[in-house]
């Protein structure tokens, strides 16, 4: 009897426990046939599958084949990057991922054709790849030589490399932009660790800067949207507040043209994603009410009107990731889809 | 205890002296009562003075022409005029006898309408017992009194004269209070010490001098008398300023404006803020000494450089946002003093060392140091050469002694001539006169065997930015040139010096790598988990909801989590997630706990940051980075656990 209730209370207490991780949402769930954990990039459609087994192989499960992409040793963890052009995609390889713990830990970087099954090439080793000027690019930090590399997919030949001034954040990663093969917009922290943003031209090997924030505490996001470039500043420290986020032509790179499009008092965490066809972008958005706890949803904004809507309910939204044009927020543990199908399963059956 | 009593009863007495000429005046005139306003009740004073000045010859008279006195008192009405005009925190050092009125009237901390009192309204009692009330010198008065009860204050007038301050401060012990009862029981002395009007003359004088000087600046018809008083008091508070420090004269300051009530004078030693508490040894003085030693540049710091830091980041609190980990490298900008005195007040990891992460990569390596240096309380003597080997040696050790030297396996390679083949031999990271295996002993070693270099001979690992083959010191012995801005324990191009000549054939292997928690069974036994637990006979208790954490913080007090999450989890505001199932795992420490608008907020010791400067993040963000880590983890474990110490 005795045991019971301990029994009971145990219960009690662990529902009590789990209820601080359970949230009443109206977002749908993804839902996988295999452990989602395992899955590193799956098409809008369903029709392409990326996936990693714990031996340490990269799988493509498409039309009813299994294609071994990448092989590395037992545990080795794979991320995977592409943009809606689709035309090349880009993948990290971390045989260390469980056994080397440092957030500057270059990562082998490999890319190939978008639509290739063959095993993609080596491009080189760092950090933070990104796919430019539709997908003919790739750039990535080396945050231990802190250089920025940029390489053409094609023509691996065609590479440059830019040195980065900082030497007061051995953290700092810094977001890079390419207008066009020969001019690359790139922030950087001054000697006093205010971050700016530099555009470095090859032709004539020189960097000028154009922009600066006026805090130490506040970072800089890019995210291109076509000819734009959207540019967020936000306080990163709670003892300095604000966002700001501008609208940049890219046509002529001239920061007089800055519009600037919306202002909030608070200290959003941005991660703007702008990469689909509609004219908006969304971002993580601070909505705490004074005096009570923390809280971020992920807000959408039309870029013709300028209308901002929040469009999750979980009050503690802050990772927004663009997987093939599918929505989707990671919160404890689970995937919630904004946008796309939620139910892989179907498709899972015949493919993996 | 009687003395409370009797000061408090004291004080009702002077406070029912203050109404009664309103309750007596009220029966002649209009009848103000009880309730009615102190400026009223002022007013009404004034008036009174001037009719009866008006009424009476108020010259001022010598005592020496009124023959045999029996008795002197100051006038009832004049000493209710100077309780009113008086500062209230004065009237806390008025006893029961007439010396500590002397006391305050001697050092000018009493006033009645004129500022400075000069003259008093006395009544005298002559041998024949009749009364009379007249005005007379205040000096004049004091004398009196000096010869008929109070002698002591006479040899105080001397001690505290211009010509003896300093030495009689000198010999006075100015008790700084640590905590609640000890502030209460100093400031109980003080009141009850005759010492306290003498020394409030201190900064009263120079509060004074701060009017005059506005008065001499404005005023521009004053007459002699006026102005000769006013430069009087500047150059008295100059003498002040001169003859007594600066904490003497901030003691004195906080002291005789705090006497009203015994919270005032407490304020300042019993201050919330985490630098205070330092200096009154409530925290440990690592967590403001390292930060103060790096800002003032000082080797050792001491309790006077320690004081003007804790002043410093109280009143600039920016200053710590940029400043205090110079040449300790770490996540850029840091935090403000204010933030920081929040975080330390509820911290608890022993840092007696001053570590540089940004030059170690593998972050695991940092967060180990930083619980073995927690667990057995060691204290280094870091320095922005040494900082990387302290580190790299705490793992290093815990490794060897573990006898699992292949986690370990940083190796410095060289052709060996007496073989004939390429050896490799350990080092640990950095400078290290004293350990054999750090790098710049093992590279004179290799020197030594291969090159024929001298026994004596010593390497030192250089920045290039302070390397100088042109100078002389550069010129003899080895130096092995790095560039401080690119190097890391994993990643840090080296140049190898003996004489003027560059070593050529020396290189460099390995990379210490290890689970923090085991990714597979086979591994169970090799990881951090398993390793700490065997060396330093501790248990991990794995805590898997805010409740458990809050339990086990409280069991114990000085009990300290560790765990692994994902960076962008953790700071989201900092790091995004890139990827699909992306995560950079980032192992931490989380020292304590505080509740507030609703949330809980935890000390969180990040492996990037200085080891100086925790941050206060929320458990939604500890929850999720371990969560959204155990989600991609082979094993799935729940990374977070307790260290608790075996009996």
């Amino acid at each position: 009897m005795v045991l019971l209730k301990i029994i009971k209370l145990l219960l009690c207490l662990s529902f009590f426990n789990q209820a601080y991780a359970l949230v009443e949402t109206k977002l749908p769930i993804l839902l996988t046939k295999q452990s989602i954990f395992n899955l590193r990039w799956v098409s809008l459609d369903g029709e392409r599958t990326y996936y990693q087994r714990a031996s340490g192989d990269l799988i493509l499960s498409t039309r009813y084949r299994v294609i071994e992409i990448l092989k590395g040793a037992e545990n080795t963890h794979y991320n995977i990057v592409t943009t809606r052009h689709r035309k090349n995609i880009v993948f990290l390889k971390d045989e260390y991922f469980h056994t080397w713990l440092g957030i500057r830990h270059p990562k082998e970087i490999y890319a190939s054709a978008f639509t290739s099954e063959r095993p993609p090439e080596l491009i080189g080793s760092g950090i933070k790849p990104r796919l430019h000027l539709n997908d003919e690019w790739v750039s990535y930090f080396d945050p231990l030589a802190r250089v920025i590399h940029l390489v053409n997919i094609k023509h691996k030949v065609l590479k440059y490399q830019i040195q980065i001034n900082n030497n007061l954040n051995p953290y700092f990663v810094p977001e890079i932009i390419m207008v066009d093969k020969d001019t690359v917009v790139f922030t950087d922290l001054n000697s006093k660790g205010h971050t700016g943003i530099l555009i470095y031209k090859k032709l004539t090997n020189k960097i000028e800067p154009s922009f600066k924030v006026t805090d130490i505490r506040e970072k800089i996001e890019f995210c291109k949207k076509d000819s734009t470039l959207l540019i967020g500043v936000f306080g990163t420290d709670p003892s300095k507040r604000g966002s700001q986020i501008f609208r940049l032509p890219l046509q002529t790179v001239d920061f007089k043209k800055l519009e600037s499009i919306y202002k909030s008092e608070l200290n959003d965490i941005g991660n703007i994603e702008c990469d689909h066809k509609e004219e908006s972008f969304y971002f993580t958005k601070n909505v705490t009410e004074a005096g009570k706890k923390e809280a971020f949803e992920i807000a959408k904004m039309n870029l013709k009107n300028k209308e901002l809507k929040i469009i999750t309910d979980l009050t503690y939204a802050t990772e927004l990731i663009n997987l093939d044009g599918r929505l989707l927020v990671q919160y404890r543990g689970k995937f919630y889809v904004l946008k796309g199908e939620e139910n892989l399963r179907k498709d899972d059956i015949f493919k993996l | 205890m009687f003395h409370h009593i009797w000061q408090s009863l004291f004080s009702k007495f002077l406070v029912f002296l203050l109404i009664l000429p309103g309750l007596s005046f009220c029966e002649e005139k209009e009848a103000p009562g009880i309730l009615q306003s102190f400026e009223q009740l002022i007013n009404l004073n004034k008036n009174q003075y001037v009719i009866s000045k008006q009424k009476k010859d108020f010259e001022v008279k010598s005592l020496q022409d009124q023959g045999t006195i029996a008795d002197i008192v100051i006038d009832p009405f004049f000493m209710k005029t100077m309780l009113f005009r008086s500062e209230k925190k004065y009237l806390k050092l008025l006893k029961e006898t007439d010396c500590s009125l002397a006391a305050l009237l001697s050092n000018n901390l009493l006033h009645a309408f004129e500022r400075p009192l000069q003259n008093l309204l006395v009544q005298i009692k002559n041998e024949n017992g009749k009364n009379k009330t007249l005005m007379v010198n205040k000096d004049e008065f004091l004398a009196e009194l000096y010869k008929r009860k109070c002698s002591t204050n006479k040899e105080l007038d001397i001690l505290y004269s211009s010509k003896n301050i300093k030495k009689t401060i000198e010999g006075i012990e100015l008790k700084v209070p640590k905590t609640k009862n000890s502030c209460k029981e100093i400031f109980n002395k003080w009141i009850n010490d005759i010492n306290t009007p003498y020394l409030c003359r201190v900064p009263e004088t120079i509060e004074d001098a701060k009017r005059a000087t506005e008065e001499l600046k404005k005023e521009v018809s004053i007459n002699f008398p006026r102005t000769r008083y006013l430069r009087g008091i500047i150059s008295q508070a100059k003498l002040y300023q001169e003859q007594l420090p600066l904490f003497k004269r901030s003691y004195l300051e906080n002291l005789c404006n705090g006497l009203e009530k015994v919270e005032n004078f407490c304020s300042e030693y019993l201050a919330e803020d985490a630098w205070t508490k330092v200096l009154n040894g409530e925290l440990p003085k690592a967590y403001l000494s390292y930060k103060c030693k790096n800002i003032l540049k000082e080797e050792t710091p001491k309790i006077k450089d320690l004081e003007k830091c804790a002043q410093m980041f109280n009143k600039e609190p920016e200053t710590c946002l940029t400043k205090g980990n110079k040449g300790f490298p770490s996540f850029y900008p840091l935090r403000k003093c204010d933030q920081l005195s929040e975080v330390l007040n509820i911290a608890k990891l022993k840092t007696n060392y001053h570590d540089c992460p940004g030059r170690v990569d593998n972050e695991a390596v940092v967060n180990i140091h930083r619980i073995i240096m927690h667990m057995k309380r060691e204290k280094l003597q870091s320095t922005p050469l040494s900082c990387m080997n302290e580190t790299h040696q705490t793992f290093a050790r815990l490794a060897m002694n573990y006898n699992k030297e292949e986690i370990w396996p940083l190796k410095i390679c060289y052709f060996d001539p007496a073989r004939e083949v390429e050896a490799c031999d350990s080092y640990i990271p950095g400078n290290n006169f004293k350990s054999p295996d750090a790098e710049n002993m093992v590279m004179a070693s290799i020197l030594k065997r291969t090159k024929g270099a001298p026994d004596k001979m010593k390497c030192l690992l250089t920045p290039s930015n302070e390397y100088n083959p042109l100078r002389l010191k550069y010129q003899v012995g080895c130096f092995i040139v790095f560039d401080p801005h690119k190097c890391t324990s994993s990643y840090c191009p080296k140049r190898i010096f003996w004489g003027k000549t560059e070593v050529k054939g020396i290189r460099y292997q390995g990379v210490p790598r290890f689970s923090y928690f085991p990714a597979s069974l086979k591994e169970a036994g090799n990881s951090v988990e398993r390793i700490l637990e065997r060396t330093l006979k501790i248990r991990n208790k794995s805590l898997k909801n805010l409740t458990e954490i809050v339990y086990f913080f409280d069991a114990k007090e000085d009990n300290i989590i560790h765990g692994v999450g994902c960076v962008e989890d953790i700071l989201p505001e900092t790091y995004s997630k890139d990827y699909f199932n992306g995560c950079r795992p980032i192992p931490f420490i989380l020292d304590g706990y505080k509740k507030m608008d609703g949330d809980t907020f935890f000390s969180v010791r990040l492996p990037i940051d200085d080891i100086h400067t925790p941050r206060l993040l929320n458990w939604n963000k500890v929850f999720n980075s371990i969560n959204n880590y155990k989600k991609i983890h082979p094993t799935d474990p729940w990374t977070l656990n307790g260290i608790v110490k075996n009996n």
